[in-house]
């Protein structure tokens, strides 16, 4: 019945600035996401809040901008959390994925998404999404030893 | 998944803090239901002769077993599978009357609500039977924790037995199946008090400390099952 307000919005903001690329523009992609979370009586309650505050977001973020995610992760965002070599390394690793598998790494290991909530969002088998998030991680952390 | 690649990831995805974040919030700050208040709302929806009717049988049970002999107490202690059968019966309410589609439609998730339900009903009965065990022990001789796997196995198993039934049968029809579990399972008590001899003997103890464990194990299967319903009924 709970949901970490504060705490997925970060989170949700985290994705839509991914897709989009823009400060302003993922800002108000995630409040409009809650907006309509706010005003929907259908699914909010059902057990599958993320997945719902997920679906609307990517498809908000589709309506705004059109186009392929193609661009390359930006590079001079300041943060707090981990080593700024091994991110850049990891940058160059993650620019090289397919930008479904990028996502996929964000939301899962960055977001913390539930592997129940992602299979429906992909609309894959859960044993499918495990081979592929374990290949994506095994070429992650090869990057980042080697 | 190591630190290391954790933060490496979370750097590598870092994104410009959000600026009207804390505005919008403020804005649209939202009461979520806690666990605790959640069990309460739907306590409210519990009918009220249910209430009653667990207090009465439990009043029943005191006053047959009042004043019998120690091994006739545990006569009126069969007669537990009665308030299992009340507790299964509000859960399938909806179902029964053929409302359980309607249901759906509900704002809440139908199988979180028929789980709070069955579980506040279930601690009631829990207490109710924590109360009697003391009681009925102290009346035949024995320890409290012996009275009580005698209360609560029959419980268990009628209500394990109900559950399945309710499920496999729609309309006023369960309920009769229902109500004929649970004067066999009232029948397999009165005659281990009177055909059985022996069958409350201490002796007899570990076996009915299996059964209880085997229909504890039975009661969270079809609850399980009953709420998972709901979630096949909701998507197909």
């Amino acid at each position: 019945m709970t949901l970490d307000i504060d705490r997925e919005y970060d989170r949700i903001y985290r994705y839509c600035y991914y897709r989009l690329r823009s400060r302003e523009e993922a800002e108000d992609v995630t409040q409009e996401t809650f907006l309509r979370y706010f005003a929907s009586d259908t699914y909010q309650d059902t057990g599958r809040t993320l997945q719902y505050l997920y679906t609307i977001a990517r498809n908000l973020c589709i309506d705004e901008r059109r186009r392929p995610l193609t661009q390359p992760l930006p590079e001079d965002l300041p943060s707090e959390e981990g080593d700024p070599l091994d991110a850049a390394a990891l940058r160059s690793e993650l620019n090289r994925l397919s930008p479904e598998d990028r996502e996929l790494v964000l939301l899962r290991y960055v977001n913390e998404v539930p592997m129940n909530v992602l299979c429906k969002l992909y609309g894959v088998s859960r044993f499918a999404l495990y081979r592929r998030l374990q290949d994506l991680l095994k070429r992650l952390r090869q990057r980042l030893e080697g | 998944m190591d630190k290391k690649l954790k933060n490496a990831l979370s750097a590598a995805f870092a994104a410009p803090p959000p600026k009207g974040k804390d505005a919008f919030l403020r804005a649209h700050r939202r009461r979520e239901l806690g666990t605790v208040e959640w069990l309460l709302t739907q306590v409210g929806y519990i009918r009220w002769y249910i209430w009653m009717g667990s207090l009465g049988i439990f009043a029943l049970i005191l006053c047959l077993a009042a004043g019998q002999r120690s091994e006739e107490v545990w006569t009126a202690a069969s007669l537990t599978p009665f308030l299992a059968l009340l507790a299964v019966s509000e859960g399938s309410r909806a179902r029964r009357h053929g409302m359980d589609e309607l249901e759906l439609a509900c704002r809440m998730p139908v199988g979180a609500a028929i789980l709070a339900r069955m579980t506040a009903l279930g601690l009631f009965d829990l207490a109710l039977l924590g109360v009697a065990a003391p009681i009925l022990g102290n009346w035949a001789g024995r320890r409290t924790l012996e009275a009580g796997v005698y209360l609560l196995t029959p419980y268990l198993l009628t209500a394990a037995l109900d559950m399945e039934l309710c499920r496999r049968f729609r309309g006023s029809v369960s309920l009769v199946y229902c109500a004929a579990a649970t004067g066999a399972v009232y029948a397999l008590g009165m005659l281990s008090q009177s055909g059985w001899a022996g069958a409350y003997r201490a002796e007899a103890l570990p076996l009915w400390w299996g059964v209880l464990v085997l229909t504890l194990a039975a009661s969270v299967l079809e609850t399980f099952k009953t709420v998972k319903r709901t979630e096949v009924l909701q998507w197909s």
